[in-house]
């Protein structure tokens, strides 16, 4: 006999609770799909005796769906503690780590760190024109002799002077540009995964 | 300013207290999950809901501390999930005790000091 979900779970055990709760329920069991099919069934009826009990000492449904977090929390908390606890490696226990950090797919979870890293070179690149240019503009002016032997070469010119300063500064300008679109592509999908609407598919 | 530092302090505390107040109320008897809920009700700084205690009850089952059974009730009644603490269970509890003693002795040291 396998107990697919928490319908067929109430099927089995003939005793249904409000209409409101049941569905509560359902919320849960949905979030809790990678956990294993025993432990998962564990949880709910514990969860459906704690509400009968509650129902049973006079809180009326509405009372309790308040008084608990919401279906994804609830599920949250079983699921943060099944991830740490459980050892060896199973694919249902894998994809429910997924399903704790919401995210659509692998492919998402790779870009984060990749855009990141890009926001920070490009920041770094930037600084470092900045540099680069100022350094350029002091070699025709100032004579230092670390800085003679150093060349601010662009797109195979060398630049002295002014044009130097003028020429770090575009670069540093671009890639602050690029800096800084990289940092708004990473919040935006962050957010993106943090959203309602991502949902790990079966495959 | 006060009030919100007090909150902060207090779930950090309750989070670390809570797993021993389970741990004595059943060195003295199986109890189920909502009966936990509703004896820890009366100390503001140990009450709890469903999302805290009964995952930490499963990490405690886990950890081989505690035992759980199902009993069968009459007519209409879900099935109720009784928790029973084991032979590690009872040796935990007693180095939780001495810990909690040290604790207590350190913070009446400290303010005599």
């Amino acid at each position: 006999m396998k107990i697919r979900n928490y319908e067929n779970l109430n099927k089995e055990e003939n005793i249904n609770l409000n209409k409101e709760l049941e569905k509560y329920l359902s919320q849960v069991d949905r979030y809790l799909k990678y956990m294993p099919i025993s432990e998962k069934t564990d949880i709910l009826s514990e969860l459906k005796s704690s509400f009968y009990e509650r129902v049973q000492m006079g809180q009326s449904e509405e009372m309790v769906i308040a008084e608990m977090e919401s279906p994804k929390a609830l599920a949250m908390s079983y699921i943060g503690d099944s991830i740490v606890k459980n050892k060896g490696f199973s694919f249902k226990r894998f994809m429910s780590m997924f399903g704790f950090y919401s995210a659509a797919s692998i492919a998402w979870v790779s870009i984060i760190p990749t855009l990141a890293i890009l926001t920070v070179s490009f920041f770094f690149s930037s600084g470092v024109s900045i540099i680069a240019g100022i350094m350029g503009a002091l070699k025709g002016i100032i004579h230092i002799s670390t800085i003679e032997n150093l060349k601010f070469v662009f797109f195979a010119y060398e630049l002295k002077g002014f044009p130097a300063l003028i020429a770090g500064l575009a670069m540093a300008i671009v890639f602050a540009l690029l800096g800084i679109l990289c940092w708004k592509a990473t919040v935006y999908i962050i957010h993106i995964l943090n959203s309602q609407k991502w949902k790990l598919k079966h495959n | 300013m006060v009030i919100k530092m007090n909150e902060e302090w207090i779930s950090q505390i309750k989070r670390g207290t809570l797993e021993y107040a389970i741990i004595l109320i059943l060195s003295k008897g199986d109890r189920y999950g909502y009966e936990l809920i509703q004896m820890l009700e009366e100390f503001p700084m140990l009450k709890t809901k469903e999302s805290t205690i009964y995952p930490l009850l499963r990490r405690l089952m886990k950890k081989g501390y505690l035992e759980s059974y199902w009993k069968n009730m009459e007519e209409g009644t879900p099935p109720r999930k009784y928790y029973k603490i084991t032979e590690n269970g009872i040796l935990y509890a007693k180095e939780l005790d001495k810990d909690w003693s040290n604790l207590i002795n350190s913070i009446s040291e400290i303010k005599r000091g």
